[in-house]
């Protein structure tokens, strides 16, 4: 029996943040909204939900004289977007996910 | 979870699969300059080994400052920081790449000993240089591997 998959998660956007997310350590506030072309106001909620869901930490941090915030994974939020991907791996059967 | 539908799961599926792979691997590049400078602190700390001990300290000051300084500008440049040992055929990278430099350097620090020869470590330094450069791009090349926008 596959796990379930998780709500939080499974947003659109919320899942392409986390798969961002794992595929670095950090990723900054500015450059996740940039690539997913979002505003700042949608790209904070769904970040907050990840947050509140303690799958996504945020830390804000001056840098050039301006405050950047960054986001990562959190251990929980790295186990979840794991069993999450495998969760739609076995529910699509064999679609490879490295195909465009 | 069944008020989930297959088309909302296919199209979540192809949201990870399509997730700005190429856009991430592009931004995680570093720029042109990072790896060879991170050669020079790094091939740097092998060459001050013939020379007498406080420049050896000094030197490895500022290498910490510098590779600091690199870290930092590699964030500011591509909005993110990817560890060298992250799972995947970049972490095989990295061991590697970590087993070489200290192989060389301990290498030719003993060389140098042993011998009274001079030049070894300096010589070395260049050669780690160019090592750590070369490794660099390619654990950046394995990076875009991992990611699957690069065969």
């Amino acid at each position: 029996m596959p796990t379930a998959l998780d709500p939080v998660i499974h947003a659109p956007l919320r899942l392409q943040v986390c798969a961002m997310l794992a595929a670095a350590q950090t990723v900054d506030f500015a450059t996740v909204r940039e690539m997913l072309d979002v505003s700042e106001s949608v790209l904070s909620k769904h970040v907050k939900v990840l947050e509140e869901a303690g799958y996504v930490a945020v830390r804000k941090a001056a840098s050039d004289g301006r405050q950047r915030t960054w986001l990562a994974l959190s251990p929980a939020g790295r186990k979840a977007f794991a069993a999450h991907a495998a969760a739609l791996r076995s529910l699509v059967g064999d679609i490879d996910l490295a195909a465009e | 979870m069944s008020h989930i539908s297959e088309r909302e799961r296919l199209d979540a599926l192809a949201a990870i699969a399509s997730v700005n792979r190429h856009q991430m691997a592009e931004r995680a590049k570093a720029p042109a300059w990072y790896h060879p400078a991170f050669g020079v602190l790094i091939g740097g700390l092998l060459a001050v080994q013939e020379l007498p001990l406080p420049w050896v300290f000094g030197y490895e000051m500022l290498a910490v400052v510098g590779i600091g300084l690199l870290i930092a500008a590699y964030r500011r440049h591509t909005g993110m920081w990817i560890p060298g040992y992250r799972a995947g055929r970049t972490r095989w990278v990295a061991v590697g790449a970590a087993a070489t430099f200290a192989a060389v350097f301990l290498a030719c620090v003993w060389v140098s000993r042993a011998t009274g020869v001079h030049g070894v470590c300096a010589l070395g330094g260049v050669f780690l240089a160019g090592l750590v450069t070369v490794k660099g791009r390619l654990w950046e090349k394995a990076y875009r591997r991992d990611l699957g926008v690069e065969p």
